[in-house]
């Protein structure tokens, strides 16, 4: 029993001597207190004693300046928290306008990472950030365990992992449930069923779905080729080696629908100069029974709380189809290569893998977290989402499109909906989708 | 000597500081219009000229010049004959409250553009804005598509309009300095031959306030070749690309989904030497219309 104790006490300071080796600051290297929750409980069941335990917390505090630049809004509770738990580590959150952010970011990048060491790049610049060793490998880093199957080797790039995606993404279709009941319809459940309901809601004056092409084009398309992609997972990736093409006739077919859709008025008119926030206020107006989207606008709704009772289903398949979940991870937190505080914001990556922690991220800023072991009570409406990421998953669309045929495709689908002016086809967008496809792949 | 002197001392730092600051990343550029460069790597390769070559075999480049040209004259046309008609006018003293007009007016151009253009688009959405009802109201559904923002017809011209409302009174400002500077002693002496008001704008007015106009016109002209914000903002470029001017074509080559810097400076380059080929022939030409009103 002795000897189990000294073999303890031994551990204890092992642990305090090399967490002491990862210390930011010359004169103190010493690093992760609280955020080692996993090792502190270890030698508390070894038998170190607690005041042991708060006496290496103590030495061994983290200490350094870390900003983090995203764009959204910076959360006080985050910060608070962060400041708490990390006394050492002085930690700003500075937050960016979306329309500078990216500027902002590749900016300071140019610079040496200047004033800037945790940043939320966008999820095309992620990969061309790492292969360009703008950000920092962390692979291997004990806190990624904490994270949900899947999600971090959806950060891989080459094998290795330079950021951790700390929400996860899916799309979703809200639904007016007081016009379904006028018109005596229930949830659909897969495709066909959406289509019934839509002629249904035609029929009954109501004006089916509300879009929002201006700034989310790609995301309708996705709708329209959820059932390609529900039935082929790989295809996105067949796209790039040629092995699949736009001209094929499931993706022919799937621009077709989406013309089809335009043709029978289930598409709000005046859809095409909608942003998503406008599209929101038209769902809210009772203009259309159903709004496409996804879940990381879920704070429109929560915020807004419409008059009638709306629910909530994923995009459907058609019938004889598994349906699967267009899913990608969200906000991609990654450190700077070149930032001048490394370890402390290491510690702050540490801080928020911790379950606790994260739930406090996911229930203020009202985001699905990737972390194991939260839930998501932040609206109810978050409850009913919940299922939709325990589906079987495919590759969400406008996510991992190769650039040029990301542009074309909302070009394209602008054009289709406004075909009366453009004279577009499904035929004619699928081969300037594959022009366009054909010329990533030749990059 | 000394007055050499003083004039390299007061020059010479903001010079440096202009070199430096202005010069230097201008230039650096126009190397980066040769290369391949992502903005993000650190390496790149030189493509010589094909960046160059591309920009004028590009579908989107060759819309949005077509577009820029239309928006220009467009903006230039309208916004220079507004300007000037509200600054006779108000320069007017029989005009009542014209102090106030003046600040409703010029209000706009001190307000933030993407805010103007956010609540433009919502009046102008036929969905969530009132732009429907106002169609219906007057009955304009068979001259006008129904989403003037969402018709490719419609979209260009109607931020046209946006640019125009926003600045009028920016130009007016500037004709009502160029009117007030015209002395007076020309209309008593012209009313008193019997001239009648047309005749005393066409023949005292323009020719005198000429070097308001030569400002105003390559102010807009140069502003509105370098547009990006209000098209932006309003569409997007959209829709399918038909409303993409050069600024916002530069924007989505080098900043979104196809990140190509190079391709993006090369254009910037197009850009700025079809403004100065602009600005040059407009300087001349409105510079030699100024001396024969002179004369």
């Amino acid at each position: 029993m002795k000897c189990k104790g000294l073999v303890s006490l031994l551990l204890a300071g092992v642990m305090v001597a090399s967490l002491a080796g990862c210390g930011t600051t010359v004169e103190d290297n010493t690093s992760t207190p609280k955020a080692a929750a996993p090792s502190d409980t270890k030698a508390e069941s070894e038998g170190t004693s607690q005041e042991e335990i708060e006496e290496a917390k103590a030495e061994v505090t983290v200490t350094g300046e870390v900003t983090m630049v995203t764009t959204g809004i910076e959360y006080e509770e985050i910060m608070n928290a962060i400041k708490e738990d990390l006394p050492g580590v002085e930690f700003t959150w500075e937050q960016q306008g979306s329309s500078t952010f990216e500027n902002a970011y590749k900016t300071r990048l140019a610079a040496g990472a200047e004033g800037m060491d945790i940043f939320t790049p966008a999820r095309a610049d992620y990969p061309v950030l790492a292969s360009a060793g703008q950000l920092l490998d962390i692979t291997g880093e004990t806190y990624l365990d904490n994270y949900t199957d899947g999600v971090i080797s959806s950060a891989e790039i080459d094998g290795k992992v330079y950021g951790i995606p700390i929400t996860a993404n899916c799309y979703i279709v809200w639904y007016n449930k007081d016009a379904f009941e006028q018109c005596g319809l229930t949830q659909p459940t897969t495709f066909d069923e959406l289509e019934a309901d839509c002629a249904v809601l035609k029929e009954n004056g109501i004006v089916p779905l509300v879009a929002y092409p201006k700034s989310g084009a790609e995301q309708l398309a996705a709708f329209f080729f959820h059932d390609l992609l529900s039935k082929n997972p790989q295809w996105l990736d067949q796209l790039k080696t040629g092995e699949a093409k736009w001209t094929d006739e499931e993706a022919v077919a799937a621009l077709a629908k989406l013309e089809e859709w335009v043709d029978n008025g289930y598409i709000l008119d005046g859809s095409l100069s909608l942003d998503d926030t406008q599209a929101y206020q038209a769902f809210y107006q009772g203009q259309a029974a159903m709004l496409h989207n996804g879940t990381w606008s879920i704070d429109k709704i929560a915020e807004a709380e419409p008059e009638f009772s709306y629910g909530v289903f994923p995009y459907l398949a058609k019938e004889g189809t598994t349906n699967r979940a267009q899913y990608c991870p969200g906000n991609i937190w990654t450190i700077a290569a070149e930032s001048s505080d490394v370890e402390a914001a290491k510690a702050v990556f540490n801080w928020i893998s911790q379950p606790e922690n994260a739930q406090l991220y996911c229930r203020t800023a009202k985001q699905f977290g990737t972390v194991k072991g939260i839930s998501f009570d932040f609206h109810e409406a978050a409850e009913d989402i919940t299922p939709f990421y325990e589906m079987d998953k495919t590759k969400m669309m406008h996510a991992y499109l190769t650039p040029y045929a990301k542009s074309e495709l909302a070009t394209q689908v602008q054009r289709l909906i406004a075909k009366d002016e453009t004279q577009t086809t499904a035929e004619k967008a699928a081969l300037a989708l594959q022009i366009a496809q054909d010329n990533d792949n030749k990059n | 000597m000394k007055t050499k002197t003083s004039f390299i001392l007061f020059l010479g730092p903001a010079l440096v500081i202009y070199t430096i600051f202005r010069m230097g990343p201008a230039l650096a550029s126009l190397a980066y219009s040769f290369t391949n460069w992502d903005g993000l790597s650190k390496t790149y390769e030189y493509v010589g000229l094909s960046n160059y070559i591309e920009a004028f075999r590009d579908e989107l480049v060759l819309t949005s010049i077509k577009n820029t040209i239309l928006y220009s004259v467009i903006v230039v046309l309208f916004q220079n004959g507004l300007g000037l008609f509200f600054a006779v006018l108000l320069d007017k003293q029989w005009i009542r409250g014209k102090n106030f007009f003046r600040v409703v007016l010029f209000l706009p151009a001190v307000l933030n553009t993407a805010a103007i253009c956010f609540i433009w688009a919502t009046i102008l959405s036929p969905t969530i804005g009132v732009w429907g009802n106002v169609m219906t109201f007057f009955h304009l559904n068979s001259i006008l598509p129904y989403d003037l923002l969402g018709s490719s017809d419609t979209a260009l011209i109607t931020v046209a309009l946006v640019n125009i409302w926003q600045y009028i009174g920016y130009s007016m400002v500037i004709y009502l300095a160029g009117l007030q500077a015209v002395s007076k002693d020309y209309y008593e002496a012209a009313s008193i031959d019997g001239c009648s008001q047309r005749k005393m704008f066409w023949k005292i007015t323009l020719p005198l306030i000429a070097p308001s106009i030569t400002i105003n016109t390559i102010l807009t002209t140069v502003g509105t070749l370098k547009e990006f914000e209000h098209v932006y903002s309003m569409t997007g470029g959209g829709p399918g690309n038909a409303s993409h001017v050069m600024g916002t074509a530069i924007y989505q080559v080098a900043f979104g989904n196809t990140q190509r810097f190079g391709y993006g400076i090369a254009i910037s380059t197009l850009l700025m030497l079809a403004v100065c080929i602009v600005t040059v022939l407009q300087r001349k030409i409105i510079g030699k219309a100024e001396m024969n009103s002179e004369n």
